[in-house]
């Protein structure tokens, strides 16, 4: 290779690491979660640290662990259980809801935008 | 310059592209709207801008619901009492458009959609926002003595305004439709205040249009039979996907789930189907259409959406098993591991 090639290479290698730096690997894992109670922001939680965060909501108290790098409802006050069947999420854009408690959780991509999924049909 | 070179350059202007979504102005905003999951993803649209726009939207919305809520004072429960009475009444102007497009769509399915059976949705319980009902369901006989009454959206009469009800038995729910049309009047609403690119997502019905700074957008389809994501699919433009689910809303009684579709054939939660996913340009057609293949099922699922017009459709079995037509299999990505067993069918 010439002087020449291994300016690109170098020009290229310090691009890539600092694109990865800032934005991290489009669609990877959230590191956040933002939990939400009716329409306001309850908390923003780190996902890399194991704990249990007890969320009152409408009609009680819904139990939300986070471990390994996802979170989930462990409990919920609401009748059908659906929130806690949906068990973990962990990617950027994900999202669990407890309708009747009025308690949620989005986990946040990283990066300005880095959100997997755009939206959550179900 | 050498290939090695080459090759490194085209990789870094590859993630460049590929991170061109990071410097984006995407706004979101979510909440609770009459007791639904109100999601809101506008994009290349400045703060106030977005902000203003889904004040609005929320507002149209307010008024949608206030219009189609059968069983609060207002609009359409107003109707459903005088519909009883027999007589030839002006209609709530506001009900009009949805009530056409509920009466094409319902004789598209052969039925199997069907508005008109308020009084069965009322009899199991499922009418209210939350929380469902415990249970037990109703007897053999009830449910006998309102399917016998055989309500159908054939029995209504439009003359100009005007309404009448060959049939006193017809109660309107649109709980399997105002959802997909309220997602469509908002994303109307959105392109009239100048907004080219957004998502509305309505309780998990979920209406595209634009794209996601020339990406097309991600969404994830939630998995009716465990954890998380089943599968995503890439969509761009004006296009809708509406899943029904008997995930949603049921109770579960001696060992046995009851869900909020409800098949009018036999006045029961359907069976057979976990979960059908439409996708459509209207999300109104998407609603509909999605809870006429959960009544149709595993064995009907396809000339059912062939009869709607539907061109692209998914259905999951109690057991896991998903049925699509080929145009779907090519856009679906399964995000599960192992995905799950597919089963393709005809062309739609």
């Amino acid at each position: 290779m010439t002087r020449g090639d291994y300016i690109v290479l170098a020009v290229c290698v310090l691009t890539l690491s600092a694109l990865f730096l800032r934005y991290g690997l489009p669609g990877s894992t959230g590191t956040q979660a933002r939990i939400s109670v009716g329409n306001s922001i309850f908390a923003q939680v780190p996902l890399n640290r194991a704990q249990v965060v007890r969320v009152p909501g409408a009609l009680g108290i819904s139990e939300i662990e986070i471990r390994d790098g996802q979170i989930r409802f462990n409990s919920s006050p609401c009748p059908g259980q659906q929130c806690v069947h949906s068990g973990w999420a962990k990617r950027g854009g994900e999202f669990i809801a407890c309708v009747p408690n009025r308690v949620s959780i989005s986990v946040l991509g990283q990066g300005a935008g880095g959100d997997y999924y755009d939206s959550i049909n179900f | 310059m050498r290939p090695i070179a080459l090759l490194f350059l085209c990789v870094a202007l590859l993630e460049l592209c590929a991170c061109s979504r990071a410097g984006e102005t995407l706004y979101k905003e979510s909440g609770y709207a009459m007791g639904s999951l109100v999601e809101f993803t506008l994009y290349g649209v400045d703060e106030p801008h977005a902000k203003a726009a889904i004040a609005a939207a929320q507002k149209d919305l307010s008024f949608l619901h206030g219009n189609f809520d059968p069983w609060h004072p207002g609009s359409l429960a107003r109707m459903n009492s005088l519909f009883a009475l027999g007589g030839r009444f002006t209609a709530a102007t506001s009900v009009l458009p949805l009530l056409a497009r509920s009466t094409e769509l319902s004789q598209r399915s052969g039925g199997l959609f069907n508005p008109a059976i308020g009084n069965l949705i009322h009899l199991w319980g499922f009418q209210n926002d939350d929380p469902p009902p415990k249970g037990p369901p109703p007897s053999t006989e009830q449910i006998a003595a309102v399917l016998a009454q055989q309500p159908r959206m054939s029995d209504l009469h439009l003359y100009g305004v005007e309404i009448q009800s060959s049939n006193p038995a017809v109660v309107l729910d649109f709980g399997g439709i105002a959802q997909g049309y309220a997602a469509d009047v908002l994303i109307a609403g959105f392109k009239l205040a100048g907004i080219r690119d957004a998502i509305v997502n309505i309780s998990g019905d979920v209406r595209v249009m634009g794209s996601h700074g020339g990406q097309p957008w991600r969404i994830g389809i939630h998995n009716p039979r465990g954890a998380g994501v089943l599968a995503s699919i890439e969509m761009k433009g004006d296009e809708s996907i509406v899943t029904s689910g008997d995930y949603e809303r049921f109770y579960m009684y001696e060992g046995k789930r009851y869900h909020h579709i409800l098949d009018p054939r036999s006045g029961r939660p359907s069976q057979g189907a976990a979960s059908a996913t439409v996708i459509d340009a209207e999300a109104v057609v998407a609603d509909a259409a999605a809870t006429a293949l959960m009544v149709a099922g595993v064995k009907d699922w396809h000339a059912v959406a062939k009869a709607m017009g539907i061109k692209s459709a998914m259905l999951v079995d109690d057991a896991g098993r998903v049925y699509m037509d080929p145009a779907t299999a090519q856009r679906i990505h399964f995000e599960v591991d192992p995905p799950p067993s597919v089963v393709l069918s005809e062309p739609l």
